[in-house]
């Protein structure tokens, strides 16, 4: 099982190394396969919840996330080097604490249960990670990763929830995150040099 | 199930519209009937409830209570207002001027459906969906017609809601968690009923970190500090309609969603959550007091002006611990939701005339729009607290509970910075209204089709300030006391 929190760690934390947005867009594919694989590890009963839960994490987070943004993105987005944070020791100091803050807090929240403070842990890093990459203010695919990265974490907490959440709220779960891909993309699909840059008082509709 | 009905109908609308079925002008028509038929729709609500029941709707996921019944009616009554607003423009102000007020017309309705069904709500999660679903719907709006300068402040607007609400997600699986120890049902039921009546919330740790989580997310949706750097820029570069539905309706329904979440956890301790509460709170009028003193736009100034409203309703909400308290938040949530309605709106119409935002361009305004310049008087009046208003009320009381509950230093703090930006928006706003003009003499356009919304919310304010007719009052005095808890 913790094998499984170790990998998702990785897909969060690897694609900080490499400049490419590639690898940015892959980090969070492997983020979305192991969240689906994880409700089905620590299973008992196979319900039909299960399933939709396995199947919405797998499709929307693994396959259509990846490709909808490889496929849509603007062409001026595609930059040669995209780093997630910033290329300097002080960065990279940030990560490396906020990561050790997410073991820090999980291990205080929980601290006769290992197992469950790894767990949570690497929720935590995973969203205040997502969080430093979001503050990154240069590039909107770069914060678009980040507050997927975030969502990718909270998605981690809601799985380590001891219960499971009703059929209804799961669904209106999944449509959320749908609907945020598809918003994002139109974001990202949008050429700002193509858009009118006149004062905002005098450019467009005082509707 | 009629109140259902208030969501289905913008839906519905929303629907034709996107499918192409109606366009154009058509399209405007529709907004408006869409409005018009809800308000008609709440009204009814409201008044056939029996004051102190509850009725829940399709399995208990929705619920008629008095505080779903009252901010059912409010964002009612500010979306027609707004609908009209927009509806004049597009119609007889603007119409060489607009390309597709289908756009518009659709992802108003879609996200006003959405703000119903999280007003109706009645499951917390269910409530978070909505409010997500209506930030998708709405965003968009912000840059529709503008240029890259909107799409940036549409696009912060994108990330901090998400954030801010996916904290309030994290904070609900939080308590989730700390209730597993508790009472260990396979499922954990969400439903706001339920968790009022479960006798304890279990893990300590867990449940008070879930309510900081829940109320920082929902404080940054509001635009509390620190997390508010969103809303002066998606205030200030959307278009008034846009503008008045984030700041009126989006804001109430994440007021209502505070509400009910302090009401249930105030349950099980009556001071959980103050201090964080009174820290965003001050700190969100330092900030916003800082902005207006320096404001050289006066849209920007009003959106900073929304920030110390937010701030004082999240300090107003820390000490509410006793009924008169809590309905003196009330009476200050509903009229201040008038107040930027009447602003946003008729900023609108000032920068449609002028082409500026700069507040040292523009003087003299009562003279030289008629309507517009008044009721900006008016508004400013009810924005800085000035009585007859029902804003003066609901503040006078806040203020007076603060004494008598030993909030002593908040009470000096709130006072300090108040009357600096009393000061502050008089020193730049007077002189735009009462100034000498430079074209003095000319009387520019200003139809009254564009203000009369705002002249009809401004008879709500002035009325909620003079006397509460008893039904009212009493609906307001039972949403104070769900607000305090049991």
């Amino acid at each position: 099982m913790n094998e499984l929190f170790l990998a998702f760690a990785a897909a969060f934390i690897v694609p900080l190394l490499f400049q490419s947005w590639r690898i940015a867009i892959a980090g969070l594919a492997v983020q979305g396969i192991l969240l689906s694989i994880l409700p089905a590890a620590h299973v008992h009963e196979w319900t039909p919840q299960v399933v939709f839960e396995c199947i919405t994490l797998f499709v929307f987070r693994g396959i259509l996330t990846p490709w909808l943004i490889v496929t849509r993105l603007s062409p001026d987005l595609r930059v040669e080097r995209l780093s997630l944070i910033g290329t300097n020791l002080f960065q990279w100091a940030c990560a490396a604490i906020l990561i050790t803050s997410g073991y820090l807090l999980a291990n205080a929240i929980s601290p006769n249960n290992a197992q469950e403070s790894i767990q949570f842990g690497t929720a935590v890093g995973c969203i205040l990670i997502g969080m430093l990459i979001l503050s990154n203010r240069s590039n909107r695919l770069g914060q678009a990763v980040g507050l997927l990265t975030i969502e990718s974490g909270m998605a981690l907490v809601e799985l380590l929830s001891p219960h499971a959440m009703p059929f209804p709220a799961s669904i209106g779960v999944a449509a959320v995150y749908l609907f945020l891909i598809l918003t994002i993309l139109t974001y990202l699909q949008k050429r700002p040099d193509k858009m009118a840059t006149v004062s905002p008082a005098g450019n467009g509709r005082n509707v | 199930m009629i109140a259902l009905f208030c969501a289905i109908i913008p839906f519905g609308a929303a629907m034709l519209i996107y499918g192409s079925v109606v366009r154009g002008k058509a399209a405007t028509g529709l907004l408006l009937g869409a409005a018009f038929l809800d308000v008609l729709l709440a009204m009814f609500i409201a008044l056939q409830r029996e004051p102190g029941t509850t009725d829940f709707l399709l399995g208990k996921y929705f619920l008629i209570d008095a505080s779903s019944v009252l901010f059912l009616t409010l964002i009612t009554v500010l979306f027609f207002g707004i609908s009209i607003y927009a509806g004049h423009r597009f119609l007889f102000v603007e119409r060489d001027n607009v390309e597709a007020p289908e756009h518009f017309c659709s992802n108003a309705l879609l996200f006003f459906s959405m703000s119903v069904m999280a007003v109706l709500s009645n499951h917390l999660i269910g409530m978070w969906v909505f409010l997500e679903l209506g930030t998708f719907a709405i965003a968009p709006l912000i840059f529709w017609g503008r240029g890259s300068i909107a799409l940036d402040a549409s696009w912060k607007y994108l990330m901090f809601s998400v954030v801010g609400l996916g904290f309030n997600f994290v904070g609900l699986m939080c308590l989730a968690r700390a209730m597993g120890g508790a009472h260990g049902e396979h499922e954990l039921s969400f439903f706001i009923d339920a968790l009022r009546e479960v006798p304890t919330l279990g893990e300590t740790m867990w449940w008070k970190l879930g309510m900081a989580l829940m109320v920082f997310g929902l404080g940054t949706k509001m635009g509390l500090a620190p997390m508010y750097s969103w809303c002066p820029d998606a205030y200030d570069e959307a278009s008034p309609s846009v503008t008045a539905l984030l700041a009126c309706v989006q804001f109430n329904c994440v007021v209502l969603a505070l509400f009910r979440e302090i009401g249930l956890l105030r349950s099980f301790d009556p001071t959980l959550i103050s201090e964080e509460l009174i820290i965003m709170g001050l700190a969100s009028l330092i900030v916003a007091a800082g902005h207006i003193i320096f404001a050289t736009n006066y849209k920007r100034l009003i959106a900073y002006a929304s920030i110390n409203h937010a701030g004082t309703i999240a300090i107003g909400l820390a000490v509410a611990i006793n009924m008169n308290a809590a309905y003196g938040v009330v009476l200050y949530v509903v009229s201040n939701a008038f107040v930027k309605a009447v602003l946003f709106m008729t900023c609108g119409n000032i920068t449609a005339q002028f082409q500026t935002k700069e507040i040292s361009a523009l003087k003299g305004m009562v003279r030289v729009m008629p309507f517009s310049g008044w009721v900006f008087m008016v508004g400013v009046f009810a924005l800085l607290g000035f009585a007859p208003f029902g804003s003066f009320i609901g503040e006078v009381i806040m203020l007076s509970n603060m004494t008598s509950a030993s909030y002593l230093v908040v009470f000096f703090a709130i006072c300090v910075v108040l009357t600096l930006i009393l000061l502050a928006c008089g020193r730049l706003l007077f002189p735009m209204i009462w100034g000498d003009a430079e074209d003095e003499g000319v009387r520019y356009d200003d139809p009254l089709g564009s203000n009369v919304a705002s002249i009809l919310f401004i008879v709500i304010l002035v009325s909620l300030g003079i006397y509460s007719p008893a039904p009212v009052s009493d609906l307001f005095k039972e949403v104070a006391t769900s607000l305090v808890g049991r």
